[in-house]
């Protein structure tokens, strides 16, 4: 695995340029706030990296509402939900689009039935955890993450929150071992498809012949009502903003494109006529 | 299976079962599909509780109940219109409603569930934990953010709230005859059940005896 730790580090470094503008109706004072840019980590989840432009749009919301100010973000109308990594949004919505991403802040008419509150830090730590408890469940039985302790598990989110690679890492390994006895037993993915709630089922690495399972067999498996590979006419298909092959082994897809919280997530987006 | 989990054709078999016994004790458990998969079956029960803004009590099966009547909530699924009558204090009622899915991750049920006010509005998060009931409070304390938060609801998308089933399969294990699966889906719903107000009656497990051999 050591020429593939490379593209780990590659994977983690990747970054999303995001312009935040204010919601034109919601600004509150005379004084218009300025956009504000970000390089955003792929790997990084919004309300971890919105602090800044935070406090830069609530100073233009009036005094009442600045006390219960809940910020949400839109991008073409469609509300973003927050528990799902920034690369996955992107690739999922913006990746067609000319950059920067952006995208439109709102504090008012939180849509209560498309997104889940994120009411502290502790709420994305909390989600994050529970998916890489989920993760492992599908892959070791929970056998790994249950057999780590708490200041490990806590790496692992510092380590996401900090965008520490390293630390990330050291332990992340564990859970992305697969030999011998901890080969992993199923494969964690989500297929995301625009208006459409994720797919996720129980997949296993290899078929009954012991021959590794592929993309395009997950694919086949996951979104049948498409045939596989005609379907790349129409579609796109991404992971970690990359077109990989169909070929492409889907335990190796697991072990190296993977998001920190263990879970390989798969955009299936129509494919658009080249924008001008 | 892993010891303390059962297998989904369990589960399914499970819920129809108690479907069944439901509806012969008046209590209001449905069956539902996910839209989008048919054979992914869940149920439901819909009730109104009592909030002292404390401890969720329910007023309990149909068969035992005072029916009440809210004018705002036109979504009372199953109301006996033969029996209304108004509450004196109806801004002291919340809306439960409670889904039972199968993790394929885990092996295990899982509970979601909502509260919502009679004007629709949702409880958040802080509110459903302090409306844990105070045995429990000291269980959750150190682990309230790995024990009940919001979720997107697999099947519907909508946000629920959900009791982490990661815990579920070691608790089962430690159940008494936890290889007899016709009383899993009853054992669990008793076990966690009462942390979000939700009780099961003791009927269930003679009726359960009573549905015969599977």
């Amino acid at each position: 695995m050591a020429d593939d730790r490379e593209i780990l580090r590659e994977v983690w470094d990747g970054r999303i340029p995001v312009c935040f503008l204010m919601a034109h109706e919601e600004i509150e004072t005379l004084e218009e706030p300025e956009p504000y840019f970000l390089l955003v980590p792929r790997q990084s989840y919004f309300p971890l990296v919105t602090d800044k432009a935070h406090r830069q749009f609530s100073k233009h919301l009036s005094p009442e509402r600045q006390q219960s100010a809940e910020m949400w973000l839109e991008f073409d109308g469609e509300p973003l939900k927050w528990h799902y990594p920034v690369g996955v949004l992107f690739d999922l919505y913006g990746s067609a689009r000319t950059l920067p991403w952006t995208l439109t802040v709102h504090y008012q008419n939180f849509p209560e039935d498309e997104l889940l509150h994120c009411p502290c830090k502790e709420a994305v730590e909390a989600h994050f955890m529970a998916t890489v408890k989920e993760a492992d469940a599908m892959k070791h039985r929970g056998q790994i993450i249950n057999g780590m302790q708490k200041k490990d598990h806590k790496q692992l989110w510092t380590g996401v929150q900090n965008d520490k690679f390293d630390q990330f890492w050291s332990v992340n390994r564990k859970l992305m071992e697969s030999e011998g006895e901890d080969v992993f037993k199923h494969i964690p993915f989500r297929i995301h498809q625009p208006n459409t709630l994720p797919i996720q089922k129980l997949f296993k690495p290899t078929d009954d012949n012991g021959e590794p399972h592929t993309l395009e067999h997950l694919l086949t498996f996951a979104v049948p009502d498409l045939e596989w590979p005609d379907a790349l006419k129409s579609k796109r298909v991404l992971v970690q903003g990359i077109e990989p092959s169909l070929s492409t082994p889907l335990l190796w897809m697991s072990e190296h494109l993977s998001y920190p919280d263990n879970f390989l997530h798969v955009c299936v987006v129509p494919k658009v006529e080249n924008e001008d | 299976m892993a010891a303390g989990s059962i297998s989904s054709a369990e589960f399914n078999d499970l819920v129809v079962k108690m479907i069944e016994v439901s509806a012969r004790i008046n209590d209001t458990w449905v069956l539902r599909n996910s839209p989008r998969d048919a054979a992914e079956v869940y149920m439901e029960k819909v009730t109104l509780v009592k909030d002292r803004c404390s401890p969720v009590t329910e007023i309990a099966t149909k068969e035992e109940s005072v029916d009440v009547h809210l004018e705002d909530d036109t979504d009372m699924e199953d109301a006996d219109p033969s029996c209304i009558q108004p509450s004196p204090d109806q801004s002291s009622f919340v809306r439960c409603q409670f889904h039972v899915l199968y993790s394929h991750s885990y092996s295990v049920p899982v509970l979601f569930f909502n509260i919502c006010r009679p004007d629709g509005k949702r409880l958040g998060l802080e509110e459903v934990w302090s409306r844990v009931p105070e045995e429990y409070q000291a269980r959750i304390q150190d682990h309230k953010w790995a024990t009940i938060t919001q979720q997107e609801h697999p099947y519907l998308g909508t946000p629920f709230f959900t009791l982490h089933p990661c815990h579920t399969a070691s608790l089962m294990s430690q159940v008494p005859d936890a290889t007899d699966t016709r009383y899993y889906l009853i054992k669990w719903l008793s076990s966690v059940g009462p942390v979000v107000g939700l009780h099961l009656p003791p009927t269930y497990a003679t009726a359960f005896d009573a549905t015969g051999k599977t």
